[in-house]
């Protein structure tokens, strides 16, 4: 039962490390979705996103259109993770009595 | 249980950017490899974690410097210079795997993290050189891929055992899974090759569990 208990607690304290690595990359990532404005019957590509209460939109240059994307899908990338590892991390609270 | 696609895409990414060959794979990863490859017969690895852990072969090879760590972040791992030890990890975000490297301490050596060549900076522990100087490249799928020979794994593991605190028991487990595996000729080739101190932990260890290599 000891050796069961050590892997638990090493998984634990990495799923903290993890935790904190992937929290650290998604702020360097910007926040929103990419949608496509409307104006004078052409398509302008913009950043949308929530500033408190506010909705805000920020224009999308076209070279910067592509790694803009890449970013936001790697933000969703990340966010799933963060959510997966964190109930992972929650059930091994329970099981290690940390929660 | 930890995700075996995960681990053949980082190996898959070594095996790209040529790092595989200055590294070679420790920890329980090998052990997997062991039965794989079939280096162990009859053989069930211990439990595997979320640890891939490398030791580097060389810190001054490649001898052009690469940054592994850069080529890396390219493919969407994330990476980290651990804040408290200064050394490199790498993450991945579809498993929870921590990436980590591992250098051998030579002689008096004190330092305990060393940048190397391949752009990561790796924990220097000693008693490493028994793994590095007994390994063997093992072909699996189209990968060639450097483990210690199983004999020496565990006399590392041996060595090292006292000095585990909560991993030890774990180890201790994984020494007596493996012990009826091994070879006791290719074990006592080595054993041969270590330092005095090592010998007498080793021997110590074998005392305490009746096992004896001269069977």
């Amino acid at each position: 039962m000891a050796i069961l208990d050590d892997v638990l607690r090493e998984e634990y304290d990495r799923s903290k490390r993890i935790l904190s690595a992937y929290k650290k990359e998604l702020s360097k990532l910007p926040k929103g979705s990419i949608i496509e404005k409307n104006i004078h019957g052409h398509k302008y590509p913009y950043l949308q996103y929530r500033d408190g209460k506010q909705v805000k939109s920020q224009y999308i240059r076209p070279d910067r259109l592509e790694e803009m994307q890449k970013q936001v899908a790697r933000r969703k990338e990340l966010e799933d993770a963060i959510k997966r590892l964190g109930k992972e991390k929650k059930k091994l609270e329970k099981v290690l009595g940390n929660g | 249980m930890a995700d075996y696609k995960a681990f053949w895409k980082f190996i898959d990414f070594l095996d790209q950017y040529h790092f595989l060959e200055h590294i070679i794979l420790i920890g329980s990863w090998a052990e997997y490899l062991y039965q794989e490859t079939e280096l162990l017969t009859n053989y069930t690895p211990n439990i595997r974690t979320f640890d891939i852990d490398f030791l580097i072969k060389n810190k001054g090879l490649p001898r052009e410097k690469q940054n592994l760590l850069q080529a890396a972040e390219k493919e969407g791992y994330i990476i980290e210079q651990d804040y408290i030890t200064n050394t490199s990890k790498i993450y991945m975000t579809e498993e929870r795997f921590e990436i980590e490297f591992l250098i051998a301490q030579k002689g008096s050596g004190t330092i305990p993290v060393m940048e190397t060549n391949l752009g990561v900076n790796a924990q220097a522990l000693r008693h490493l050189s028994v793994l590095l100087n007994n390994s063997t490249t093992v072909k699996f799928i189209e990968y060639r891929i450097t483990v210690p020979l199983p004999e020496a794994y565990v006399l590392h593991k041996i060595i090292i055992n006292q000095q585990r605190k909560e991993k030890a028991e774990k180890d201790l487990q994984s020494i007596t899974r493996l012990l009826p595996h091994i070879n006791k000729d290719i074990c006592k080739k080595i054993f041969m090759t270590l330092t005095k101190k090592e010998q007498k932990i080793i021997q110590k260890f074998f005392d305490e569990n009746h096992y004896r290599l001269d069977d």
